[in-house]
């Protein structure tokens, strides 16, 4: 790599650090052995830490916030999948109206998203089942998997899928051989996407979940209201953990790189 | 490799009959009907946006045609599912996969038919031979340059044994060089296996050299299907005739039929012209035209005793290694003529400006009624 101009390396280096410096200083105070939030942190401890990993009070909602992304986005998937091949392969009525239509809640507030939902959930007795939430979450991440899906898939051209299917291979056994293989890239970076979008999702499950429902930010939302302890700090880590051991995971297995760049 | 080469039987083995396919107010395929024989090798040849590529596709089942159909071996193949066609075919893009191995590739066609692993893995090889691309069986697409591509998709459509193989522009990616050993290995392949094959190219020279027949098509229309030779020394239409290789062309007027030839008047004097179409009456517009290498150029004014000539003044001469080009300015409009190097140190013995005269023989004289 050629060597970049002085300039443009302090730019590179304000922008990292501008990005990074918060995620820095929750992991730093969270290893306090203060009673309260402060940075610098005082001592060394993994108090808070002991605190969040035995205390119900987040460790449920936690387990909800995982369980809530891994529904929503593998619904999504399910619902992206077939979307996106017939939008790109088949002639649709009105397909601009019903892509605009499918990528709509991309333009639409959480919040007003969450309170329509709600009334509307309502009304088939789903208000704040957890059914409901996960119906939330999907309107909220199906159009970024759908999104990275087009991009990915309009850009194979249908000659390989054609290929397959003069060579024997019947319309299931294309998608499963030649299509599914293709499409990789862009469901798994879509997925990543979606799982992350839902997993610190506020607005709807603030108003769409229970106690039994809670999920880790809405939790995290009603703790800070009456505690400022370093317990937040805490189980936020936790939260980043979870998020870099799953890329560093998919990385191993499938190469972030082809991930986020479309494969050569 | 069981299929018989023989050309002689009269049964075609595919049939196109009355195709039809259009794209919302645009036709693509005007009524199409050949018959192809069986381990034919036919080009498909046309300018771009003919309808050679969806032609092909109509035949592979990736197109539906509105109305007409396609006859393999007698049996309809209309309804029939492209993956039950049992066709081979080779894209222009090669459409290899590229999240397989070439052996993956090479065997897919034979996994979808539930072959056996071992038997997949000999004909693997043996297919991968046939292209000599032996060695490679591990690499993916991706690491392989475009001639290796192209043999690995000629390959995995050939591995399967299909009944015709279609081929859509398959040498259009590789340079001049290569192209050239291509085409050579490509029919002698096709010879060897006795397979029925379509080839499509909107190069000419590509089209003659290695096609038994070719099919011209010009908007969706198959003008003429023919072999090489007739096509290029007595092309059907007008279209063909200045399709295939280059003509001078000028207007004329039919002036009298002589048994076998013609005489049209031209702005330079009477032509003797090969016979015409007999719908042409005396006093028709008519179409002249010749092509450059059957005209002779040279000093003076005489005819020489051909058939025809026309007086000129030479305008350029170009020189392009194994040929001469001449351009006359003569009354009828610019003619070019070319001259074959068959001896070193040949020139014409002419310079620019020259008054020259240019002849040729009735026979190689076509006429068209003007359009
Ligand atoms: N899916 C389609 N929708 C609309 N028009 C199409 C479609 N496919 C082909 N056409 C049109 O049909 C005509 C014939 O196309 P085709 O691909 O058969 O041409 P071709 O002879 O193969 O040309 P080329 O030499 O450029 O490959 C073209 O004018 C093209 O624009
Ligand atoms: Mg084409």
């Amino acid at each position: 790599m050629n060597s970049l101009p002085l300039w443009h390396r302090l730019f590179v280096a304000a922008v990292v650090i501008f990005l990074a410096a918060p995620v820095l200083i929750i992991v730093g105070v969270a290893f306090t052995s203060a009673e309260f939030v402060t940075f610098p942190p005082r001592g060394f401890s993994l108090r808070w830490f002991e605190k969040v990993l035995t205390d119900a009070q987040f460790m449920v909602p936690l387990w909800n916030s995982f369980l809530l992304g891994v529904a929503s986005t593998a619904t999504s998937i399910v619902l992206a999948v077939p979307a996106a091949i017939t939008l790109v392969r088949n002639q649709v009525p009105m397909k601009d109206a019903v892509l605009a239509f499918m990528l709509s809640p991309l333009s639409l507030p959480t919040i007003i998203l969450a309170t329509s939902l709600l009334f509307f959930l309502a009304r088939f007795g789903l208000g704040t089942s957890p059914v409901g939430l996960l119906i939330g979450h999907v309107i909220i991440t199906v159009p970024y998997v759908l999104r990275t899906l087009l991009g990915v898939y309009a850009g194979i051209g249908p000659e390989t899928e054609e290929a397959a299917r003069t060579l024997g291979a019947g319309r299931w056994r294309t998608f499963w051989h030649v299509t599914l293989p293709m499409i990789r890239p862009g469901l798994l970076a879509g997925g990543i996407l979606a799982f992350l979008l839902s997993f610190d999702e506020v607005a709807v499950a603030l108003l769409l979940s229970t106690t039994d429902t809670t999920t880790l930010p809405v939790s995290l939302l009603s703790y800070l209201v009456y505690n400022y302890d370093p317990a937040v700090a805490a189980i936020s880590t936790v939260q980043i953990v979870i998020v870099v051991v799953l890329l560093l995971i998919l990385e191993r297995c499938f190469g972030v790189n082809h991930l986020v760049l479309p494969s050569k | 490799m069981t299929q018989t080469a023989d050309l002689r039987t009269s049964q075609p083995y595919l049939s196109l009959r009355n195709l039809i396919k259009t794209y919302g107010s645009y036709t693509a395929l005007r009524d199409v009907s050949i018959d192809i024989k069986q381990g034919e090798f036919v080009a498909l040849l046309g300018p771009s946006g003919c309808g050679k590529t969806t032609m092909l596709r109509a035949i592979a089942g990736l197109v539906t045609p509105n109305s007409g159909d396609v006859l393999l071996a007698g049996r309809s193949l209309v309804g029939v599912p492209v993956e039950r066609r049992d066709l081979g075919m080779v894209f222009q893009s090669y459409a290899l996969f590229l999240h397989m191995t070439v052996a993956e590739n090479v065997g897919f066609g034979l996994q979808m038919r539930k072959a056996p692993k071992t038997a997949i893995a000999a004909e693997v090889d043996q297919a991968l031979c046939l292209v000599r691309m032996e060695g490679l069986k591990d690499r993916y697409p991706s690491q392989l340059s475009g001639g290796q591509q192209q043999r690995i998709a000629l390959a995995r459509a050939l591995v399967t044994k299909p009944k015709v193989l279609l081929l859509d522009e398959p040498l259009a990616a590789l340079d001049a060089k290569l192209r050239e050993a291509m085409q050579f290995e490509l029919r002698q392949l096709q010879q060897q296996l006795g397979i029925t094959t379509i080839f499509v190219t909107h190069d000419q020279h590509e089209a003659l050299a290695m096609a038994d027949r070719v099919a011209v098509m010009n908007s969706g229309r198959v003008e003429q299907f023919d072999t090489p030779r007739v096509m290029y020394d007595e092309p059907a239409t007008p279209f063909v005739a200045e399709f295939i290789g280059q003509m001078n062309r000028w207007p004329a007027t039919l002036v009298d039929r002589r048994g076998a030839d013609a005489l049209v008047r031209s702005d330079s004097g009477d032509i003797v012209v090969r016979s015409i179409d007999g719908k042409v009456a005396v006093g028709g517009e008519v179409a002249v035209m010749v092509r450059p290498e059957k005209m002779q150029i040279s000093a003076g004014s005489g005819a020489n005793g051909s058939a025809n000539a026309v007086p000129g003044r030479l305008k350029g001469v170009m020189f392009s290694g194994e040929k001469t080009f001449c351009y006359v300015e003569t009354p009828l409009g610019l003619m070019t003529t070319v001259m074959q190097n068959r001896t070193t140190g040949a020139d014409v013995g002419l310079a620019s400006g020259d008054e020259v005269v240019v002849t040729w023989r009735a026979e190689d004289t076509i006429a068209f009624p003007s359009a």
